[in-house]
């Protein structure tokens, strides 16, 4: 058995690493844990023709996704201690792209045999306009995904 | 870790799925699976006949839940059928408040694109209104026409909910 845990750094995805840990002890099953860097989020370069931007503005934009990067390679790093703290060995994984398609992407790829997330509890005005992560993987994700408040 | 096993049916392929998840985790946990139908009264009108109407409804809900005790105890797991009335999310919502419920197994039918912009659904709506955590199941691509098709009477699967501006 596989599960994996997709994790933001929100106090809800605490808990979805918790229980997770919890379920693959229970079913002896691996634990790995994803963080999904969204290039979507720092490409927005403003409304000029890209040609129009200068070369430091152009930097301004990679050092964003590095930092990205570091920021999720640093919340992986924080919840693979937090899996061992419960006495679970996890792996860990930086993904690229919009976590609702790469999640499930993973996990139907690499034979996964559930998904981990947690879910904020917004309002449902906010919720109906921005949707939420938790929901896109449980429509998406072809492997049971359990959504953890 | 569980002891209580939610899993609320209206007799889809969605709903039959996630029985079969949540007997084989109550297989492991040697949890109690609760088998919840919810007969949606609000879309039943207020008419003449509309009492033998729910009560119909009940009956199917009685089957449906009697089918999936019997399969749970064919896997050595014990079960508890239950048919209520009222609107799907929230009836699911209280049984677990009121059952110490500690998963809740639901079925998804997996829409995309602009389909899931436009239908609720019920488990949709538990997902974010339960505080339990909620295992959500996909339902076998090739049953999922058919089913939605015969989702005559309430909840538990995912069929489109109406917008109870909640």
């Amino acid at each position: 058995m596989k599960f994996l845990v997709a994790i933001d750094g929100s106090e809800e995805s605490d808990r979805a690493i918790d229980h997770a840990a919890e379920m693959a002890e229970a079913a002896d099953a691996s634990l790995t844990i994803v963080n999904s860097v969204d290039p979507d989020v720092y490409d927005t370069g403003g409304s000029e023709p890209v040609a129009g931007l200068s070369g430091a503005e152009r930097r301004l934009v990679v050092e964003s996704v590095a930092d990205a990067e570091e920021r999720g390679d640093r919340l992986l790093e924080d919840a693979v201690e937090r899996a061992r703290e419960t006495g679970v060995d996890a792996a860990s994984e930086l993904l690229y792209g919009n976590p609702v398609e790469t999640i499930p992407d993973v996990a139907a790829t690499d034979d996964y045999d559930g998904v981990f997330v947690g879910h904020r509890g917004l309002s449902d005005e906010h919720e109906r306009v921005l949707g939420s992560v938790a929901k896109g993987l449980v429509e998406r994700s072809t492997v049971p995904v359990t959504v953890v408040r | 870790m569980y002891e209580t096993i939610l899993v609320p049916t209206d007799g889809s392929a969605g709903a039959s799925a996630a029985l079969d998840e949540g007997i084989a985790l109550a297989e492991q946990f040697d949890a109690t699976i609760h088998s919840l139908n919810v007969v949606d009264v609000g879309a039943v009108q207020p008419e003449a006949g509309a009492v033998d109407l729910v009560e119909s409804f009940e009956r199917m809900g009685e089957q449906t839940t009697d089918a999936a005790v019997t399969r749970a105890a064919d896997a050595d797991v014990e079960a508890v059928g239950h048919v209520t009335t009222g609107t799907a999310h929230r009836a699911i919502t209280e049984y677990v408040a009121d059952h110490d419920v500690d998963l809740v197994v639901m079925g998804t039918h997996g829409r995309t694109g602009l389909e899931r912009y436009l239908l609720g659904s019920v488990t949709e709506k538990v997902v974010r209104t339960a505080d339990v955590p909620v295992l959500t199941v996909r339902a076998p691509a090739d049953e999922e026409e058919g089913s939605a098709e015969t989702d005559a009477d309430a909840a538990g699967g995912d069929e489109p909910a109406d917008d109870d501006g909640e």
